[in-house]
């Protein structure tokens, strides 16, 4: 070991550039790795808050029909089916939802509005709602909480009197008068433009049912749960479940088709590092001929020759990659605090993607990195190892 | 032999707006009173809407008299949709792009009912002749020549002798076909001929279609100035 200490520091150069090599790899592997799980994690942790939970239970002619929010699908006597999945120890949270498009007017202007109307009790924590509000209060007792752009293309401040109306139950047309009371940020374009929040109660006295509910979202203690719980539910007739993946279509595939693709990422990049080893080592084996046949000619056995250079990269890996990983690690850190804001980016856009990404601080990411570096760079140094071992003292003595 | 074919190309060029002049004259109203119902089917379920209105020149004024929206009135102003809703005691406008919103669920938009002249927007000419369902009809491609009407392209299969359309398919600017019209009965009324059932069918919702059933109509009935203003809502 000390030998090959020796060696990495006899050229310095070149091994400051291999390591510098697997420094960078590391490095870009757990900044990246943080970011992209920021990301994913980020914008399944709102899909799930706001749109789906972990599970939605609903009429199973409204879960086909799901995309156009139809409001003539409702669970109309959902009591009895919250009671019992409260029984479950894997339910954290029922949350009861009626999810409906509307029409919201001020004055002369009349806007498209997204409404989900929940209760304000218990969906304190999914919604966040005291975190998002940029303006009023987040009472939903007497008012309305709105998205940030669709209240200012509405001219709209709190206290403001706005006119909601849409079909009925019963395919009627219904409109309800309520003040705002917040006006929110909800971190995402497409909610920002058309998202209205209200009271349960507000919206079933507009929608004209008494217990009525589109959803009911259930909200686990792990995520790992969901199939054992899915199939251990005993829903009515005429209802369903699904999970957030099979709700969410292609959004879904795109979740899981994600990791895949940053996990080639991750592998060209570790690649690439691993040539920079076997390219260091050859090169080191070849320069170094005349000392292999020298150690080997005054009783260095085979495999002393062979650990001596697999030593040699090892140590180089060890290096570039425990404080590659590590700065990677801090740098994640660093940008998770305020995260990354996309929102000049997003904010035309209707991809479902939250404005700020924080990255993912996980020191099982940097473990990971570090290993994968050293391993990668132990099984580099086989090769050139094996080479050096392989001469025999005559044969290193001659080629140089 | 020359001006055969040049008499002939005249007329060619004559003939659809002839047609679409004699369509004008039969959907132009100088004032009206009617009772309607609108028949909704979304797959299984049906909603039946029952409504009374009064319309003169550009404006209109329609009010639902079954008991899920008794009273909502609308109120066409010119280029303006007013609603009241009756819960609320309160009034929204709607226009612009809500314009093409659904009208109470059904098959047809606001937009729909807005069009004062829907024919001014476009450039016509006969595509062939045919028989269509016994009636013998002209087949017309129109074109949106203004850049302003709701529907890039409309087909219209009009009655040779009463200058009412049969059949009207609506397209967008890309060919896709998103609605059709269906003339069940057409009534006359002295001289004129007007459409008093027909069918809408927005194509892009499935199974879905919405018939309007004139039950009542009276023409050039007298209508005291001032009748169309959002005042007359409240009332």
């Amino acid at each position: 070991m000390k030998m090959a200490l020796k060696n990495m520091l006899r050229n310095k150069r070149r091994s400051l550039l291999t390591i510098l090599s697997l420094f960078v790899a590391s490095f870009v592997v757990v900044a990246l790795y943080s970011y992209v799980q920021g990301f994913l994690k980020g914008t399944k942790e709102v899909l799930i808050n706001l749109e789906t939970g972990h599970i939605t239970i609903a009429r199973t002619e409204y879960l086909r029909k799901r995309v156009f929010l139809p409001v003539d699908e409702l669970i109309e006597e959902p009591s009895p089916i919250i009671h019992n999945l409260l029984k479950f120890k894997e339910v954290k949270l029922v949350a009861p939802r009626i999810k409906f498009i509307a029409l919201i007017s001020k004055g002369n202007t009349t806007k498209p509005a997204y409404i989900m109307a929940i209760d304000p009790v218990k969906e304190k924590s999914t919604l966040d709602i005291r975190n998002r509000l940029i303006k009023g209060s987040e009472n939903l007792e007497s008012g309305f909480i709105i998205g940030r752009d669709l209240a200012n293309s509405l001219k709209i401040n709190p206290g403001d009197t706005l006119i909601l109306f849409s079909r009925t139950t019963l395919g009627g047309l219904n409109g309800i008068k309520l003040p705002v009371s917040g006006i929110a940020n909800f971190g995402m374009s497409k909610l920002n433009r058309s998202f209205v929040i209200m009271s349960l109660k507000h919206a079933r006295k507009l929608l004209k049912t008494n217990e009525g509910v589109s959803e009911i979202l259930l909200f686990l203690q792990s995520e790992k749960q969901i199939h054992q719980l899915k199939a251990k539910l005993n829903l009515p007739p005429g209802t369903d479940a699904k999970s957030y993946m099979e709700l969410l279509g292609a959004f879904g595939i795109y979740f899981k088709l994600a990791g895949a693709f940053y996990g080639f990422i991750y592998i060209l990049i570790i690649g690439l590092a691993t040539f920079a080893i076997i390219n260091t080592m050859t090169v080191a084996v070849f320069e170094r001929l005349r000392e292999i046949g020298t150690l080997k000619a005054i009783g260095m056995t085979d495999n002393e020759v062979f650990m001596l250079f697999g030593m040699e990269g090892t140590m180089l890996g060890a290096l570039g990659g425990f404080f590659g990983s590590l700065l990677g690690l801090i740098f994640a850190y660093g940008l998770s605090i305020k995260g990354i804001n996309f929102e000049s980016i997003l904010k035309n856009t209707a991809f479902p993607m939250p404005y700020v990404i924080r990255p993912e601080v996980n020191f099982k990411v940097f473990l990971f990195a570090f290993i994968l570096t050293l391993i990668i760079s132990a099984l580099s140094s086989v090769f050139p190892a094996l080479y050096a071992r392989k001469l025999t003292p005559q044969e290193a003595l001659r080629q140089v | 032999m020359i001006k055969i074919i040049f008499l002939a190309l005249l007329l060619q060029q004559v003939r659809p707006d002839f047609i679409l002049k004699k369509l004008r004259e039969n959907t132009k109203i100088e004032s009206i009173k009617f009772e309607a119902t609108m028949e909704i089917k979304k797959g299984k379920r049906r909603l039946l809407k029952e409504f009374y209105g009064y319309g003169k020149e550009d404006n209109f004024l329609m009010v639902f008299t079954n008991p899920e929206d008794r009273d909502v009135k609308y109120l066409k102003l010119e280029k303006d949709l007013y609603i009241y809703l009756p819960d609320i005691d309160d009034v929204v406008r709607i226009s612009g792009d809500m314009l093409k919103q659904s009208l109470m669920g059904s098959d047809l938009s606001y937009e729909d009912l807005m069009e004062d002249d829907p024919f001014s927007y476009y450039h016509a000419k006969i595509i062939k002749d045919t028989v269509l369902e016994g009636h013998k009809v002209y087949i017309l491609e129109l074109v949106d020549t203004t850049g302003k009407a709701p529907y890039y392209r409309v087909k219209l299969f009009v009655d040779k002798e009463k200058y009412i359309s049969w059949k009207e398919e609506l397209f967008t600017r890309s060919g896709r076909k998103i609605k059709e019209t269906e003339t069940l009965t057409v009534s006359r009324f002295g001289e004129r001929y007007y459409i008093t059932d027909f069918i809408m069918r927005d194509l892009r919702l499935r199974d879905s279609s919405t018939r309007i059933t004139f039950k009542k109509l009276q023409f050039d009935i007298e209508i005291p100035e001032g009748f169309f203003s959002k005042e007359t809502l409240y009332k």
